[in-house]
């Protein structure tokens, strides 16, 4: 079944209305008769809210499942982590919100780099999303008229998201679990939790099954099934410190990458303004707060740099509250990328603050003076007990110190309408696939596509792909699996038996650090060109001198950790690659070249409008690059403007 | 606050594998920065152990936030240490003095088989949420998501349920072992809502006879799994669990 | 039916029979105290009240089946606990602490098999010295009954058995603080607000049934009756 390259690139957007191309897909989609499904069998790598919903919802069409992750229960995904809450175009507030708004919002919010189609009908079956969700007795937030309550998030001019208070992504991801683990108590799905994926095979130029590694035996396994669904999450990790579960990672994607599947928009990631900063260089992982803070939380610098007073000795003149004097108009709330780069640039001019001088305060001095204690600890207390219990600061009393943090990687495979990669058969959905949220992602609307994906998208189009391809049941028992088997194999006993001298914790900072000085919040010509050196340095180092404890046959930590460097150490110089091709600013990508006068992200639609989709040539070689081309028929590229 | 180095001796379980004998083993640390979390300084400790040829400790961990429930250490006989409302991974270095000596155990219940070092099998948990720890529906479907009014309080009070994280922490620390804290809470969160109402006998009678199954002990009332539980669920989850089931006998 | 074995076997039933019995048991503890009690009001008083019970017949030994069936299901239901206890975690940890509040893990929560192991050893003999014991008789107004007067009066003045007696009612309050407040929990009537309330009825209660217990013999044998 080999393509063309055209054909590599069609997105399958459907015809007609933008209003109607989801409803006219789903009605031109095959079906597959209910006792078809039974004989068929699909392997969903992931239980975030993408892998779970999907699990759990093709089970309940009848097919048979089977489910890995990494953690030891399907529950502990990453999604388990978000705070904040889910988008729905549901205008329960009656405030003008609609599926145009939401999905105008996030275009535009993704600074025109992703597809209408696909953000369409993303915001179309947001609302769905919710029914189900509370179908699950998900507890949401209610009025106490007993309706479902709604926030403004990140900016948005509606109300329009959902949450259950800051464990939103929490109680999605155990309604998804739950609905999951019925189907396993009913036979259609097994679950095989603690067990990596650690290849796609390829049988026919049909991803056909995986290889994976029992986490706590060391066993090598074949999987086979008819489709494979790659639900595995984000990247951000790559930059060693980022708000990420410490086991996200990019192996499976990137193992898929190697076997065919194009990576697109590497480059763009996403940093949250809002983190705690870093305390010293044991520091292993850096943790949200939330972007509701800067509702009332001033964000200010001493004017002086290297100023070293407590921050209630420096009087008012003295402190740049930077973003109200830059940003007159939106002050604090100006979107994350902006905030994050500008605490960069502050701290760069010497004026940070606390012991590392990377952070700014983010101080509710006056908030307290104006709303009294009492609303201000009714609005944030469980935050500020957070942030007390990791820093031992007490915020009421001391500004709170915050600084960006890597938080989401928009870029992943390359999907179709269909969320099927270029590799037929091969499906990805959540945060590993790069498909709706262009350069930016707006708060709240990762839990959306997740849940979007795997509740209402791949339920219609796996069906499709099945019952257009006839696939027929497939061995493990053939050269293909013996072949991706073997490659596992070597790579793992290459990494125990190197012995070197350096951890794998060495290489993932050092890495981590190159990523986040020259890959970071801010990018030029010149640093990416130095930086994809000095990557490939760093991973011949890699492999020369790193040491792996212990023996593949155990519970082996720091072994699946090198692997999963070993990748970050190939993946950084493509996103260094694509950052350096991409020669505008957009969304979380900011090269310093292409900026307005004022200093913003500068857009050039002319020749970057498209998605970067890179091609893996082989060990050692270059990667190719190839352009899916966007059009925008019924929203018109603007220019951001918070002044 | 401090931020001298200090100096913590660990007694760490050590084993190697599910059916090896383990021991405590010491370990000193001269340089604990009093920010440091306390997982932060496992890895510091592994760090340093790899690099004299040693194998590190194995510990589960992930979000390292509090939320995934991965993380897993009896501290100085404590389930996730000293403070309350905290996993072990929230737990900072702060918390100890400088001297301290610190013993860590693995979780330690026959449900919960013990992996390597301080790793545990908790799969018995998703055996219990299988029992019936759901709502039987499918996707699609769904009626309008405010179809159905709940009361604010009875939707808080379930949410309190609901934020269990599946540590563990209220077996490992509970005398018997029971798990009666984990499966109430479940329970308790579906008996507050509406969309739990038809399935809630089956689903007290099945989860609370699998807990059984896996072989956790019976509750005796110590309420340690409130004391330590990071979510400080209540232990009227098992008195609701306990009305529940009897409620379940009557149709 | 079998719903219901099943019921009594599962770990919520086991409790529930046991927090039952076991309030069953303190019911008849009280009524007991009262009983003793009586002795202070002089040897009409509490020989009357014995003869009464004796009076009641076929409705006492009732009472007494009943009460024997609730003592062994107790007895039975905490030895059971409590070896499932052992199975549940049969490798112990090297250091193990209470966190403390709201944590019930009190000394008495712990020690409940030994004290109740102990009373029940204590139950034992109790009725030896009593219930099976040759009474003197006496006649109270034109009525022949057992001298109990007389039989406590004798037994509270033996140093070993009011000592032993009275460590007992020491052991017995202890098992009530835990055991009346875990009933309550056993049979799911516990919410927030109402734990910390019960847990102090349950706390003084103990305490008045173990002080009351004890007053008696003290009395006896300082003789201040
Ligand atoms: C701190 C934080 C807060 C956030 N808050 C919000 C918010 O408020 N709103 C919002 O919309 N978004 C939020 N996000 C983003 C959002 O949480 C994620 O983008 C989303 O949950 C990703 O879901 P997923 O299903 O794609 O993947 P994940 O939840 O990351 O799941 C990945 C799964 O894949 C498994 N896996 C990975 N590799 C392998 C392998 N090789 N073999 C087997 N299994 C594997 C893992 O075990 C896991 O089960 C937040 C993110 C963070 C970090
Ligand atoms: S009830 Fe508490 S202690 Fe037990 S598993 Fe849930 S969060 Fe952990
Ligand atoms: S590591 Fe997630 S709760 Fe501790």
């Amino acid at each position: 079944m080999a393509q063309t390259k055209e054909e590599l690139f069609d997105a399958k957007i459907p015809e007609g209305p933008l209003q109607e191309k989801w409803d006219n897909h789903k009605n031109s989609l095959k079906l597959l008769n209910p006792n078809n499904k039974k004989k068929h069998h699909v392997i969903v790598v992931g239980t975030g809210l993408a892998g779970a919903s999907a699990s759990a919802s093709l089970a309940e069409l009848g097919y048979n499942v089977t489910a890995f992750c990494i953690q030891d229960s399907a529950r502990r995904a990453h999604s388990i982590a978000a705070q904040g809450g889910i988008n729905a175009a549901k205008n329960y507030q009656n405030d003008g919100d609609n599926i145009w708004r939401l999905f105008y919002d996030t275009i535009k919010g993704g600074d025109y780099r992703s597809r209408e189609a696909n953000v369409y009908r993303l915001a179309q079956v947001s609302n769905n999303i919710i029914d189900q969700c509370v179908a699950q007795g998900v507890p949401f937030a209610r009025e106490y008229g007993g309706t479902l309550a709604n926030r403004s998030f990140g900016g948005a001019q509606v109300s329009r998201t959902f949450y259950a208070r800051g464990q939103t992504g929490q109680q999605l991801l155990l309604g998804a679990y739950s609905a999951m683990m019925r189907q396993v108590e009913k036979g259609k799905i097994k679950m095989i939790p603690r067990q990596e994926m650690l290849d796609l095979v390829m049988v026919d130029d049909l991803a056909r099954g995986i290889i994976t590694r029992d986490l706590e035996t060391g066993e090598i396994q074949r999987h086979a099934a008819d489709a494979v669904l790659l639900c595995t999450g984000g990247y951000g990790n790559i930059y060693y410190l980022s708000t990420n579960a410490k086991n996200t990672n990019a192996s499976a994607a990137w193992r898929c990458h190697k076997r065919g599947a194009m990576f697109s928009n590497p480059c763009f990631t996403q940093i949250h303004p809002t983190c705690i900063p870093v305390s010293g260089e044991y520091q292993s992982k850096l943790t949200l707060m939330s972007e509701s803070l800067r509702n009332d939380g001033r964000v200010w610098v001493p004017k002086k740099a290297g100023d070293d007073r407590h921050p209630s000795d420096i009087p008012d003149d003295e402190r740049d509250y930077y973003l109200e004097r830059k940003y007159p108009s939106f002050g604090n709330l100006v979107p994350r990328d902006v905030a994050s780069r500008n605490a960069k640039y502050v701290c760069d001019e010497g004026r940070g603050v606390g012991p590392t001088k990377m952070a700014v305060y983010l101080d509710f001095r006056d908030a307290i003076k104006e709303q009294g204690l009492d609303t201000i600890s009714g609005k944030y207390g469980n935050l500020f007990d957070m942030y007390e219990k990791i820093t031992g600061e007490n915020p009421y009393e001391v500004p709170m110190r915050i600084y960006p943090a890597v938080h989401y990687t928009m870029g992943g495979l390359w999907v179709d309408y269909n969320l099927m990669s270029n590799l037929p058969g091969l499906f990805v959905l959540g945060e590993a696939n790069f498909s709706d949220h262009g350069a930016n992602r707006l708060g709240a609307s990762a839990l959306m596509q997740g849940l979007a994906d795997g509740y209402f998208v791949i339920p219609y189009t796996l069906g499709d792909y099945i019952a257009r391809n006839d696939i027929k049941p497939v061995s493990t028992d053939t050269p293909e699996f013996d072949q991706a088997e073997k490659e596992v194999r070597e790579r793992i006993s290459r990494l125990l038996d190197n012995k070197g001298n350096k951890t794998v914790l060495d290489f993932h900072r050092e890495l981590g650090k190159l990523m986040w000085d020259y890959v970071g919040m801010s990018r030029n010509k010149e640093g990416l060109e130095e930086v994809i050196g000095k990557i490939r340095d760093l991973r011949e180092e890699f492999w020369k001198d790193v040491y792996v404890p212990g023996e593949n046959e155990t519970f082996n930590k720091y072994l699946e950790y090198a692997y999963r460097v070993a990748d970050y150490m190939e993946l950084g110089e493509v996103m260094a690659r694509d950052a350096l091709d991409r020669e505008e600013s957009c969304g979380g990508h900011f090269r310093e070249e292409y900026q307005t006068e004022d200093g913003e992200a500068l857009r050039n639609d002319e020749e970057y409008n498209f998605v970067s989709c890179w091609e893996y040539k082989g060990e050692g070689e270059k990667h190719d690059i190839h352009r899916e081309p966007l059009e925008f028929e019924y929203v018109t590229p603007t220019q951001r403007s918070y002044k | 606050m401090s931020d001298q180095q200090m100096t913590i001796h660990l007694k760490v379980w050590r084993q190697k594998g599910p059916n090896s004998k383990g021991e405590l083993v010491d370990y000193t640390m001269d340089d604990v920065n009093p920010h440091m979390s306390f997982l932060e300084m496992f890895d510091w400790l592994n760090e340093k152990l790899m690099k004299q040829g040693e194998e590190p400790i194995e510990f589960d961990h992930d979000c390292r936030e509090g939320i995934c429930g991965s993380c897993n250490m009896m501290i100085n006989g404590q389930a996730h240490g000293p403070q309350k409302a905290t996993a072990a991974c929230q737990l900072h270095m702060r918390q100890f003095s400088d001297g301290d000596t610190i013993y860590v155990e693995p979780w330690r219940a026959k449900a919960f088989p013990i992996i390597k070092d301080l790793v545990v099998d908790r799969s018995a948990f998703d055996r219990i949420v299988e029992a019936g720890g759901y709502v039987s529906v499918n996707t699609g479907g769904a009626v309008d998501a405010n179809a159905q009014l709940i009361p604010k309080k009875e939707a808080d009070i379930a949410f309190d349920y609901a934020t269990c994280i599946g540590c563990g922490a209220c077996v490992a620390a509970c005398p018997n072992s029971s798990a009666s804290l984990f499966t109430g809470a479940k329970i308790a969160q579906f008996a507050h809502l509406p969309q739990g109402e038809p399935e809630r006998k089956e689903r007290a009678r099945a989860m609370v006879d699998q807990m059984k199954e896996e072989g956790f002990g019976d509750c005796s009332n110590f309420a340690e799994c409130e004391a330590v539980c990071p979510k400080e669920i209540s232990i009227t989850a098992i008195a609701e669990m306990r009305r529940e089931y009897v409620k379940s006998l009557f149709d | 039916m079998s719903k219901f074995k099943a019921a009594l076997q599962s770990q919520v039933g086991r409790k529930l029979i046991t927090g039952i019995t076991g309030l069953g048991l303190v019911l008849f503890i009280i009524v007991h105290l009262l009983g003793n009690l009586s002795y202070f009001g002089g040897p009409e008083a509490i020989n009357t009240y014995s003869h009464t019970l004796h009076e009641l017949g076929g409705l006492l030994w009732a009472a007494r089946l009943g009460l024997l069936v609730f003592f062994l299901f107790h007895i039975y239901l905490g030895i059971s606990i409590w070896l499932e206890k052992r199975r549940a975690r049969p490798v112990g940890y090297e250091s193990y602490n209470s966190r403390g509040v709201p944590s019930r893990q009190s000394w008495s929560a712990r020690s409940m098999i030994i004290t109740g192991v102990i009373l029940l050893v204590f139950v034992v003999f109790h009725l030896n010295t009593f219930a099976f014991h040759d009474f003197q008789t006496t006649v109270i107004n034109g009525v022949e009954m057992h001298d109990v007067h007389a039989r406590l009066t004798e037994v509270f003045q033996h140093e070993v058995y009011t000592i032993s007696y009275v460590l007992t009612m020491v052991l017995l309050g202890m098992h009530l603080r835990h055991g009346v407040w875990s009933s309550f929990q056993s049979l799911g009537w516990m919410s927030r607000n109402s734990n910390p309330v019960v847990y102090s009825i349950a706390y003084i209660l103990g305490l008045i049934i173990a002080v009351g217990f004890i007053g008696l013999p003290v009395s006896i044998y300082f003789g201040l009756v």
